[in-house]
């Protein structure tokens, strides 16, 4: 059993979920299987936290843009129209981190979780999504805009480190 | 109240000052651990200080560590506000001198009970004015 077996997409699922009901009280977030479909024709955004340790990986959670600027401006409390791109950025990074968070406390310790990296969401697919040895992943439809959290098992000493 | 709050991301100090400030909280930010002991040392010294853990160039645990080295700042409360929630992460920010633990992703309420648990809520600050 890999330890990406230990993460359901159930578990996912819930964390997610629990965060978003947190941060958009009465917005709930819902589950969607066409979201990845979705996400792969849309602008979109992809936080990263990678965790080593007794789990090498790492999770992702991709929003579209219109997604990421809402949520952005729920947690900045405030309009979209006034959110740079920056703030924008730095609020996925927060969500990745938090579900990132989330699923490392569910792992054996020692685990270490890394500061959240941001990149656009066509740019993160080329970056070796395909060297992992174990994914699971859940949809979701935010206000109707896809959002994807994804935890991917990297190779044994594939993942290259960064912080902690 | 006064409430400094430490965290790298720009989302979560909005946030947590947002929460804070429905609470009757005069609130100032810092991105680090670094930047937060100068705030410090600038005073005045705030209620309650929210650090979170996982930061550049200095973080949460060794923020509180070094807090907890200044007689002066002893009266502060501290709250770690992170993702951490395995029982032995939570005992080494207590150990470290942390007086309260908030797990992200917190809801306003949860804000507020850790803060009436730590005596500088807006029930503590109720109590007092009733006390005169």
């Amino acid at each position: 059993m890999t330890a990406t077996d230990l993460l359901s997409s159930k578990t996912i699922e819930q964390l997610t979920c629990q965060l978003f009901d947190a941060l958009t009280p009465g917005e709930p977030l819902e589950g969607d299987a066409g979201a990845a479909h979705l996400l792969a024709s849309t602008p979109a955004l992809t936080g990263r936290v990678e965790i080593g340790g007794s789990f090498e990986g790492a999770v992702e959670l991709t929003c579209s843009l219109p997604a990421a600027r809402g949520i952005a401006a729920a947690m900045f409390a405030t309009t979209v129209d006034d959110l740079d791109e920056a703030a924008v950025a730095d609020a996925v990074g927060e969500l990745a981190n938090i579900v990132g968070g989330g699923l490392k406390s569910l792992l054996a310790s020692p685990t270490s979780l890394s500061l959240p990296k941001v990149a656009s969401a066509a740019r993160r697919s080329g970056d070796g999504a395909s060297a992992s040895v174990g994914s699971r992943e859940a949809g979701f439809s935010w206000l109707r805009e896809p959002v994807l959290v994804r935890v991917v098992e990297a190779p044994t000493g594939a993942r290259a480190r960064s912080g902690s | 109240m006064r409430a400094l709050v430490v965290d790298d991301s720009r989302a979560m100090r909005a946030l947590l000052t947002n929460v804070l400030g429905t609470l009757g909280a005069e609130v100032d930010t810092a991105p680090d651990g670094a930047v937060a002991l100068e705030r410090l040392r600038r005073g005045p010294l705030p209620d309650v200080a929210l650090f979170d853990w996982h930061m550049p160039v200095m973080d949460g645990l060794e923020l509180v560590t070094a807090v907890r080295k200044e007689p002066a700042w002893r009266s502060m409360a501290v709250m770690m506000v992170t993702t951490e929630s395995a029982h032995d992460e939570m005992v080494r920010a207590l150990l470290a001198g942390a007086d309260e633990y908030l797990l992200k992703p917190f809801t306003a309420d949860a804000v507020a009970e850790k803060l009436t648990l730590l005596g500088v809520g807006p029930g503590a600050a109720s109590a007092d004015a009733t006390g005169g």
